[in-house]
């Protein structure tokens, strides 16, 4: 779904440089307890504190997910996912094989549902060619905006209406430009800051 | 003849300050360079720097384009026009470019070649989860990789040759970029590949000479070097001798040194003429050292990149004064301006001025700013890549560089008297006792692969490790120490490690070294050189004295002296007062644990500058003492002040630096 070729082109300092606060919502980081099954004891890390012993478990309660390792199951788990035949497949769908293989090969206990937000967005907006215009505001003003083109099912371009090279901040400028440049194939969507919080918040 | 200098480079005789900006050209509309071009120059850039990626102009094996296809691939006419704008430009021609190019700029065939990839102990290639696509990352050792990289260097020399100083405007070569296993620098993470093992034992032939010496150090027997294999993890039952995995550890760092020697080699014989550089991308720990890198014949000075994060001062301050400590020329081949597109963040005007200020106020001397113009997968330049301003960013460049080249700052010298040497070793020993080195999956925002922590592999439990509890491979629990008192006592200080040439050493009143109860004897043989020289040198030890070289055998040459007398000083705790009778020296004093403060004096007519940097989040009155009546004269965020007498109380916004050019009335 993601072309090898994306072109990423005239996204607008500001408006882009908060795509980590919307990644925190889409795409929020995941808290695992790891524990490596050694002869010599059970080690686990979770959030930068290393733990040894038994029942790391119940030392991290609220760990979304826990994963048991063994250096042999690694190993397999290394194995698979740099075999050559990854090669030819797209970055995300890279990345959703290595947990399907990590899945396969090593217990994950999931506390917390996984929750890939952000791929099936993307994925939905690839299943017809076309450009998705999207606004986020805070209070009255843009807070994020970006256009993504899609073609053939791959996300070819990210862009922004810096592109237009004014009106960058004027939700309706940017629809009007954005329509006239993708004529009859762009579709925008605008929300609050808060709304996509509520939407897509677990 | 074109060289870099102590202060920047060399060009017609004339030193002129490096302070450079990144623009690539294959990635903007050729109707835009000359309109971006102009720009840079207005905003007081002297020199562009521009990578020459292989992918893009060799495009298919055997095929190339230079402009004959794509118009914006006209590398010569690029150069041209910079010469004809007066803009001296930088090369950087790879192979490995990133750039946040999908092949990090090599071409797919390379990279598919399996003679060429780097193996894992599994094995397998070594994957890169980038972004756009994973991809295979290449052995250094691969001798089809230099033989394919030396033919496309060919392909560029006769252009390269044409615009290389005189008669054209490049004046210097960077020889690879941030060499060191695609990040992936742990030890075990590669290099297993045929090339790469033959490499190896290369290595351990030439510093054994014999299977019989590898066998005595290593407790196992060998009748031929190529019995034997790399480790793939510390295993602490295997019956071999620490040794064993400290040579790997150490063979990473041979390979890294290897490769830029060849490149350097192959820059070489393209006869351009021109000075080669270097940029290490963030470790002043193995697998990578700035002054072997510079040890390389041919290559003149490595730098270290920099990407700092807003309101960063740690990882500024250690790198800057590290290079402060240990290069040729204090260089950020690049310093982040603006931010890759998957990084969550852009740094505003502001954040960046400050880390920039902040690196100058602690040593940097030359500076390519990474980038001017926006690109494909970049943005918060200070240029669009249509050549629009960005108003903030342009505004912050075009006054920084007045300022810094109306002043001749770099012309000035921060002369701390104070010396830190990190024991490079124990990054070693440390980074060797892991089990195994799974690779990364991950890369930046959007890949999040399922990573391993390191930490759950790391063995503690190994002689000599006991000695420092920091849970950090790279960082030490009493150099940090020493660090922190040193910077509540507001005492200035460069970094370097055991590998700082003996002159440069011997320029220092203080220095503290890392020290623990195994360390080789050309290091201790280095301290006690320096020791044994003059009354006016003082070297603290800590926490232990050394007694034992890395094979535990006894070798106590600093321990000997230390017995004799007072020349060495062991301090196995420190605290403020175990500090106290060191009796640095300090023109100007400030007290408050939210500024900082460094001195540079200019070596000819003695005048000094004086930086000050709120490092913290509030404003702050800050009290700065200093002897008899001075005059400060404003260059940047302050006002001038006239006839201070021995105290001045100066306004300082949070994360701002201030700098003065200090007037002192004549004698």
């Amino acid at each position: 779904m993601i072309d090898s070729n994306l072109i990423v082109e005239y996204l607008e300092p500001t408006l882009w440089g908060r795509l980590g606060t919307v990644m925190e919502i889409l795409h929020p980081e995941r808290k695992v307890l790891h524990i490596l099954e050694e002869e010599d004891g059970c080690r686990a890390y979770y959030c930068g504190t290393m733990f040894y012993g038994e029942k790391a478990e119940e030392q991290f309660p609220d760990a979304d997910e826990v994963r048991i390792y063994t250096r042999e199951t690694i190993c397999g788990f290394l194995k698979a996912v740099q075999d050559r035949k990854i090669f030819e497949m797209d970055i995300d769908v890279y990345l959703h094989a290595m947990y399907e293989e990590l899945a396969a090969r090593i217990p994950v206990v999931c506390r917390k549902k996984k929750q890939e937000k952000l791929w099936k967005i993307l994925k939905a907006f690839g299943r017809s060619d076309g450009v998705y215009n999207i606004g986020i505001m805070q209070e009255e003003n843009l807070f994020f905006q970006c256009m993504l083109e899609f073609r053939a099912g791959k996300l070819v371009r990210i862009t922004s209406a810096d592109r237009y090279g004014q009106d960058v901040s004027d939700w309706e400028k940017i629809c009007e430009n954005a329509g006239r440049e993708f004529s009859g194939e762009c579709v925008h969507i605008m929300m609050t800051l808060e709304e996509l919080r509520e939407r897509y918040s677990s | 003849m074109v060289r870099f200098g102590e202060n920047g480079i060399i060009i017609d005789g004339r030193e002129i300050p490096l302070y450079s900006g990144s623009v690539h050209y294959w990635r903007t509309e050729r109707k835009h360079w000359g309109k971006i071009l102009d720009q840079c120059r207005q905003m007081g850039f002297e020199i562009i720097e521009t990578y020459i990626p292989w992918s893009v102009h060799e495009t298919e094996p055997g095929i190339f384009d230079f402009g004959e296809k794509d118009e914006r691939k006209d590398l010569e006419a690029f150069l041209s026009l910079c010469e004809q704008k007066g803009l001296w430009v930088i090369v950087r021609p790879g192979p490995h470019i990133n750039a946040e190019m999908t092949l990090f700029g090599y071409p797919e065939w390379i990279l598919a070649d399996e003679e060429i990839q780097a193996r894992t102990p599994q094995g397998t290639a070594a994957v890169y989860p980038y972004v756009t696509k994973q991809f295979a990352v290449p052995s250094y050792a691969s001798r089809k990789l230099y033989r394919a990289t030396e033919a496309y260097f060919w392909v560029l020399q006769p252009i390269l040759k044409r615009h290389s100083y005189p008669d054209g405007g490049i004046v210097a070569v960077q020889a690879d970029n941030e060499t060191c296993y695609f990040f992936r620098d742990r030890p075990y993470v590669m290099d297993y590949a045929d090339d790469s093992v033959r490499l190896y034992r290369h290595m351990l032939q030439e510093k054994y000479h014999t299977a019989d010496r590898v066998s005595a150090v290593y407790g196992k027997h060998f009748s031929d070097f190529a019995q034997i294999c790399p480790p793939t993890g510390y295993d602490k039952e295997d019956g071999y001798a620490m040794e064993y995995y400290l040579d790997w550890t150490e063979y990473k760092e041979y390979q890294i040194l290897y490769a830029l020697g060849r490149m350097v080699d192959i820059i070489g014989s393209m006869q351009l003429g021109l000075p080669i550089f270097h940029n290490c991308a963030y470790q002043n720990h193995t697998p990578v050292s700035v002054q072997r890198i510079e040890r390389i014949p041919g290559l003149s000075v490595a730098g270290i990149d920099a990407y700092p994060e807003p309101q960063d001062t740690k990882m500024l301050k250690e790198r800057i004064r590290y290079l402060a400590g240990s290069s040729r020329l204090p260089f950020v081949p690049e310093f982040g301006s603006g931010s890759w597109f998957d990084r969550g963040r852009v740094l505003s005007a502001g954040e960046e001025e400050f880390g920039y200020l902040y690196a100058f106020m602690n040593g940097l001397k030359a500076v390519n700013f990474y980038m001017l113009a926006e690109r494909d997968r970049w943005t918060g330049a200070p240029l669009s890549c249509d050549g629009r301003v960005r108003e903030s960013y342009w505004q912050l460049f075009s006054h920084m560089l007045d300022a810094l080249k109306t002043h001749g700052v770099c012309y000035y010298r921060r002369s701390p008297e104070v010396l830190l040497l990190k024991n490079y070793d124990m990054g070693r020993l440390k980074a060797c006792t892991s089990r195994m080195d799974p690779n990364t999956l991950s890369s930046n925002l959007f890949i999040q692969g399922p990573d391993f922590p390191q930490a759950l592999f790391a063995d503690t439990n190994v002689a000599g490790m006991e000695q420092d509890a920091c849970g950090d491979t790279f960082a030490e629990s009493w150099l940090l120490q020493v660090m922190e008192t040193l910077d509540a006592m507001h005492i200035d200080y460069d970094l370097s490690d055991c590998y700082i040439d003996a002159g440069r050493l011997c320029g220092y009143r203080y220095v503290f070294a890392a020290a623990y109860r195994q360390m080789p004897e050309a290091c201790q043989e280095l301290l006690l050189e320096y020791a044994g020289g003059g009354e006016d040198r003082n070297l603290i030890l800590g926490p232990s004295m050394p007694v034992e070289n890395r094979r535990r055998e006894e070798c106590g040459l600093l321990d000997a002296l230390y017995c004799r007398g007072n020349r060495i000083r062991l301090l196995r705790e420190v605290t403020g007062q175990s500090l106290a009778d060191c009796r640095f020296t300090a023109e100007y004093v400030v007290t408050d644990k939210r500024v900082e403060l460094t001195v540079h004096t200019h070596p000819e007519s003695g005048e000094q500058l004086l930086w000050l940097a709120n490092v913290s989040g509030e404003d702050i009155a800050c009290k700065i003492a200093f002897p008899g009546k001075r005059c400060f004269r404003a260059i940047w965020n302050c006002q001038d002040i006239e006839d201070a007498y021995a105290s001045v109380t100066v306004a300082v916004a949070p994360y701002t630096v201030a700098v003065w050019k200090v007037v002192k009335p004549a004698k």
